[in-house]
């Protein structure tokens, strides 16, 4: 195989469109199976990064961005159910106000720029793009087993005598 | 002579303005200020290395930078989370109860820690305990803030002017219970119904989740038990010695020294971890503070003042200690109450070498400078730190807020201060 991102990646990719709202973005991933939405414009350039991680923390109450651990929280009481004020607002944040930078890499990058972009940047799923248009994804697990893969190739096979 | 004064004045001023300002950075303005009144100074001869080395005031700067490191080694034990839960649980989810409980232990712990970080660790459990309960955090958070600062004003390490003011006047841990924490009592009372007036609509409701409060499991919140007995023993101690300064001699900033270096020695903490926790911008711009205005004093321009200000003292020494009461608690509610206080400390000073009775006048401007704090958002450090951590929640405080609060409460406080300043003013 080829050890280029581009023949290992996802081409079936989730993504959501910048003018959509936050409740969107919760229902498509309440759907799909999968953790970072890439948002794109109409044209499918790649603008930015949504995730799980961060559309589920807008459901999260707000002592959990103050306090340093909850250990010692064994019922949520009041905030256990979500809140309908909370429902309400979800509907009109844009997704444009809860993205990250649109980390990324060309369709022919090599494995190992793809691996070594996601461990320093800390991202769960690298979108590929193609002159910015977003043409796949690949998860850290793709991208590792790819990785394994190639460098496993690398080992001597012992030689039949 | 003139150009002295107006130059030192004039550095001094444009500082003054630009931390009022709080577009920058206080630190950097404050050092920025500092750098600049030297560099005057040496040129037209009012100031010297020496005098400026000589204007820091080591004393304040060591107990503070003690108690840091004792609140420091404290605060990662889990004891404030468990304190707040603890003593939350006994309220029992009645939201007067728990704000008279949460406002009393905020009280106590910055009678004896620095204000910040007592807030710091406190105020993210109310907001917690709170939305648990499905209450407002925002009295609670306004509340622990303001009588945080009500009550440091009863001890000598309890805010940040107390100690540069019992540094100055040589006052002991014990003077300052003598005189100022029966009227700070009185007026802590008066500020606890003043916000359960002006939250009544907010306390009235009863919440519906009162088992949840129940459930929390305070033990779950301790880390280090054994580094919290430890840091606890020491800090008893360091007070313990506060109060026997009659007998021992021994200054407070030597005092919570030794007492940090026990703590250290005896914790063996992660040394660079801790010292993280520090807040050395506070203790920097102390610093600076400290040789800026020892660049106007040395210049004479506060000299001048306090000549201005002799024979109107001497006429009336109560009404000016009023005076002051008012004066300072309007100034600190506009400005951050510590460099007031720096400013203000020369200027006694000099007043005192003209023959003034100034004993009174520094009681007058702790209890101004300290409750004068709880106006605005920007009064005090405390305030600071609540309207910010309730930034990061759904309610943030906005400044009319915190306004149609704390102005109320300054009213109230320094009414107090005033009726019983007067009335104690032959004993102080």
């Amino acid at each position: 195989m080829s050890r280029t991102i581009g023949s290992w990646m996802k081409t079936e990719v989730v993504s959501i469109g910048a003018d959509a709202t936050l409740l969107d973005a919760a229902r498509l991933l309440a759907q799909k199976k999968v953790g970072t939405l890439p948002v794109v414009d109409k044209a499918g350039h790649l603008i930015g990064l949504t995730s799980m991680r961060k559309i589920v923390r807008f459901f999260l109450p707000d002592f959990i961005n103050v306090v340093e651990d909850v250990d010692f929280v064994l019922d949520f009481g009041a905030i256990d159910i979500p809140s309908p004020i909370d429902i309400k607002k979800a509907e009109k944040i844009k997704i444009s106000e809860m993205m990250d930078e649109p980390e990324s890499v060309e369709k022919d990058s090599s494995l190992m720029r793809a691996l070594a972009i996601m461990v320093t940047r800390d991202i769960l799923d690298l979108p590929v793009v193609h002159k910015g248009i977003l043409v796949g994804i690949a998860s850290r697990v793709d991208i590792g087993r790819a990785f394994l893969h190639s460098w496993l190739d690398e080992i001597p096979k012992p030689k039949k005598k | 002579m003139l150009q002295n004064y107006f130059v030192s004045g004039a550095i001094f001023l444009i500082t003054f303005i630009a931390i009022l300002r709080d577009r920058v950075d206080r630190t950097i303005l404050a050092m920025a200020g500092a750098g600049a009144m030297l560099v005057a100074g040496l040129l037209l001869g009012f100031y010297s290395e020496e005098a400026a080395l000589d204007a820091v005031d080591f004393a304040t700067l060591g107990l503070l930078l003690g108690m840091m490191v004792l609140v420091a080694l404290l605060a990662s034990t889990g004891f404030f989370q468990y304190l707040a839960i603890y003593t939350a649980k006994l309220s029992r989810g009645d939201p007067w109860t728990l704000l008279l409980i949460l406002g009393s232990i905020t009280t106590v712990l910055s009678m004896f820690l620095d204000n910040v970080t007592t807030i710091v660790l406190i105020a993210p459990v109310s907001i917690l305990i709170a939305e648990i309960l499905g209450i407002s955090p925002v009295p609670f958070l306004i509340s622990e803030a303001l009588l945080s600062n009500t009550g440091g004003v009863a001890t000598l390490v309890g805010d940040p002017p107390n100690i540069l003011i019992g540094s100055a006047a040589n006052f002991s841990f014990n003077d300052f219970l003598v005189r100022l924490a029966p009227i700070v009592l009185v007026a802590w009372v008066a500020a606890v119904f003043t916000l359960r007036f002006l939250f009544r609509k907010e306390l009235s409701k009863r919440p519906k989740n009162v088992a949840a409060l129940a459930h929390l499991d305070e033990k779950e919140a301790i880390h280090d038990r054994k580094r919290l007995i430890r840091v606890l023993v020491v800090m008893a101690i360091v007070i313990l010695f506060f109060f026997l300064h009659t007998v021992l001699y021994l200054a407070p900033a030597v005092v919570a020294l030794l007492g940090a270096a026990v703590a250290f020695l005896w914790v063996q903490p992660d040394v660079d971890h801790t010292l993280k926790e520090i807040e050395w911008s506070t203790l920097l711009f102390f610093a600076a503070l400290f040789v800026l205005v020892g660049g106007v004093n040395a210049s004479g321009l506060l000299n001048e003042l306090a000549n201005a200000l002799t024979g109107l003292t001497q006429t009336n020494l109560l009404l000016s200690g009023l005076a002051l009461i008012w004066g300072a608690a309007i100034l600190s509610a506009v400005v951050d109450n510590i460099p007031f206080t720096i400013v203000m400390i020369p200027v006694i000073q000099s007043l005192g070498a003209q023959g003034v009775d100034i004993t009174p006048l520094w009681w007058a401007l702790a209890l101004g400078a300290g409750f004068g704090g709880n106006a605005t958002p920007i009064g005090s450090t405390a305030n600071v730190i609540a309207v910010k951590l309730s930034e990061r929640t759904r309610s943030p405080i906005s400044t009319q807020r915190w306004l149609r609060t704390g102005l109320p409460v300054m009213f109230v406080t320094c009414l107090v201060a005033t009726v019983l300043y007067a009335l104690t003013f032959s004993f102080m």
